[in-house]
């Protein structure tokens, strides 16, 4: 009586663990740390330096001095960013508004942050500005 | 959801069926038991910071077994890198079952039991999150997470009596979740009553099919 019991439980058993759903997903959304916004000026703006307001004061320049591509820093713990653009003796200021997630995407991807809902601010100075928000990433192009 | 519903009524129209069979047969009496999971607990209190309580009550009339079963989970897990993951719930299994051997040896008090259940789960999960800021501030934050669940669940189990009114019984389960889950901000990685929903550890992979063992110590009441 035991053995074609404990047959039975062995298959049953077996049946259950081969059925269990899988999958995986290697493509990871959003950044393990401070998020930022690819940012691309035309270059007849003629921008020189670029920073950020931090407690409504000019923070460090941001970027390597290349005037025409930067990562924009994202304030992970508000939901604006103002940033300042020195152009030809002046400055120019673009404000963001944003959202910020922060979740678990995956066991292989971990703990991610990201933006979302990405808007223009209107403490803009800019005429021309596109945002292209996506899931993962967000661009602004300047012109 | 309607096949859930035609599912449980077929499971309950069998075991009516088993039932009304031997119906005119009275070797068994009714009996009550009260029984308390052992595998679980055990299995989780090994992988450390988790706790996994599951108590059971069984009424038994004939070859018809009728179950209740209220349990409680405490699961901290470090499955998902740089985060405090815990998962805190209650759950309710409400079910029966059938004795399949009634017939072979009536007076045999070794059961082989086929049964299935309802699942009500309800839990919530939290984690605390660390971002460092190269320009701005640090982000220290909880996650949290609220998760009710349902589903149903079947059992095979072999129950065998180790001294007068105590019973020993080895179960193989699967349990299917039904309802939604609710995974805005973690994959659901454990529901309790259920078990792990999640191996790959990706929300849009979720297995609501689960499987699991379970060990019983039960003490017959009358």
């Amino acid at each position: 009586m035991r053995r074609p019991i404990l047959y039975i439980l062995s298959v049953f058993s077996l049946v259950v663990i081969s059925i269990i759903g899988s999958g995986c997903s290697f493509f990871c959304d959003g950044s393990v740390g401070e998020p930022t916004f690819s940012l691309t000026i035309s270059e007849s703006l003629n921008v020189s330096k670029i920073y950020a307001l931090v407690d409504n004061e000019l923070g460090k320049q941001i970027g390597d001095n290349n005037p025409f591509y930067n990562e924009l820093p994202v304030d992970m713990n508000s939901q604006s960013v103002v940033y300042v653009f020195e152009q030809s003796g002046q400055a120019d200021t673009l404000e963001i508004l944003y959202e910020i997630k922060t979740e678990v995407e995956s066991r292989v991807c971990g703990l991610r942050v990201r933006t979302d809902n990405v808007e223009l601010g209107a403490r803009t100075t800019f005429t021309d500005v596109v945002i292209d928000d996506s899931y993962s990433y967000t661009e602004i192009t300047v012109n | 959801m309607r096949n859930v519903i035609v599912t449980i009524l077929l499971i309950i129209c069998t075991l009516n069926v088993s039932f009304s069979q031997v119906d005119s047969t009275d070797s068994k009496n009714r009996h009550v038991y009260i029984g308390l999971e052992l595998f679980k607990p055990l299995h989780w209190a090994l992988k450390g910071n988790a706790t996994v309580i599951e108590p059971e009550i069984t009424y038994q009339r004939k070859n018809i077994f009728y179950r209740a079963s209220l349990g409680y989970a405490n699961i901290q897990s470090n499955i998902y890198d740089e985060l405090d993951y815990q998962v805190i719930g209650s759950y309710f299994k409400l079910g029966m079952g059938v004795e399949l051997d009634y017939f072979s040896n009536p007076d045999n008090k070794n059961d082989l039991i086929l049964g299935a259940n309802l699942i009500f789960s309800n839990y919530d999960e939290t984690g605390d999150a660390f971002f460092e800021g190269n320009y701005f501030d640090d982000l220290h934050t909880e996650l949290t997470q609220e998760n009710s669940t349902r589903g149903i669940e079947a059992y095979f189990t072999f129950r065998e009596e180790i001294s007068q009114r105590l019973f020993f019984s080895f179960s193989s389960r699967f349990a299917y979740v039904v309802s939604k889950l609710q995974q805005e901000v973690f994959p659901v990685y454990y529901a309790p009553g259920f078990g792990i929903v999640n191996i790959l550890g990706s929300r849009n992979t979720n297995n609501r099919l689960t499987g699991g063992l379970s060990i019983k110590l039960e003490y017959q009441l009358r």
